[in-house]
């Protein structure tokens, strides 16, 4: 889904069991910060050739999953209630999978804001 | 009481997957969102149905689905659930008796990259409903 205003506002009014299968509903800390991420992405993809749009989807457990892709590879981040945020990069010819989940704590919104000021930049 | 019959390597099961690019990415293609656990509610697995007993119309019906607001289907053959090291479990319930759940086994639906593979398994089984 585009990156709208409108999006951010629905995913903060998603209620329990959006999905039928009982899923939570996302907290609104939770969809701030990937806000603020997935302006981060798009700052930093604006200087792609031909970027791919940037999907945003809720996810069960309350977080927010941002995806996108170039030529090569895709790419995923979970960003989750609990404040951790893991990360998915997968080759699209070979299959191969990486992942890193950083721990709850160690990223601030602030800190996102500025990294999208310096690749803005 | 009996055990749960087991269910066939070349069954094939059935997930309701919501409408809209949230959980249905351009192509369109299966979101890992659809896939994640939630332990808060002591979930155990990935709930789907078996289709041999639940088909994709009664499906959506159980769960509330609308195809007019893009709600589909989609299915992945047992045996290669397995083969990814994930079990498939039959846990029938009042409203479906042909429901199911895959399982963490050998690797862990936790895990991020395993459930970005069961994404790519799992392949819409009905048409988009188109307005």
């Amino acid at each position: 889904m585009a990156m709208t205003n409108e999006l951010w506002a629905t995913l903060s009014q998603l209620k329990e069991n959006w999905d039928g299968y009982g899923a939570a509903a996302p907290m609104q800390s939770t969809v701030e910060l990937a806000h603020e991420f997935a302006n981060l992405l798009d700052a930093m993809r604006r200087k792609s050739a031909q970027p791919c749009p940037l999907q945003i989807s809720p996810t069960r457990i309350g977080g927010v999953l941002l995806e996108w892709e170039d030529c090569a590879m895709e790419h995923e981040v979970e960003i989750n209630p609990d404040g951790s945020v893991g990360f998915l990069h997968s080759n699209k010819s070979t299959g191969q999978i990486t992942t890193r989940k950083i721990s709850p704590g160690s990223m601030q919104r602030e800190f996102l804001q500025e990294l999208q000021l310096l690749a803005a930049a | 009481m009996d055990a749960a019959p087991e269910i066939a390597d070349d069954e094939i099961l059935l997930r309701h997957i919501p409408g809209g690019t949230w959980w249905q990415a351009p192509g369109p293609r299966i979101t890992s969102a659809n896939f994640q656990l939630r332990p808060d509610r002591g979930e155990t697995g990935v709930s789907v149905t078996r289709a041999k007993i639940t088909g994709p119309d009664r499906l959506l019906l159980i769960l509330g689905g609308d195809r007019a607001k893009g709600s589909r289907v989609a299915g992945v053959r047992v045996s290669d659930v397995r083969a990814m090291g994930l079990k498939v479990v039959a846990l029938p319930v009042d409203d479906d008796s042909g429901h199911a759940e895959i399982q963490s086994d050998q690797v862990s639906l936790d895990d991020h990259a395993c459930r970005k593979k069961l994404a790519k398994l799992f392949q819409f089984v009905d048409e988009p409903n188109v307005p």
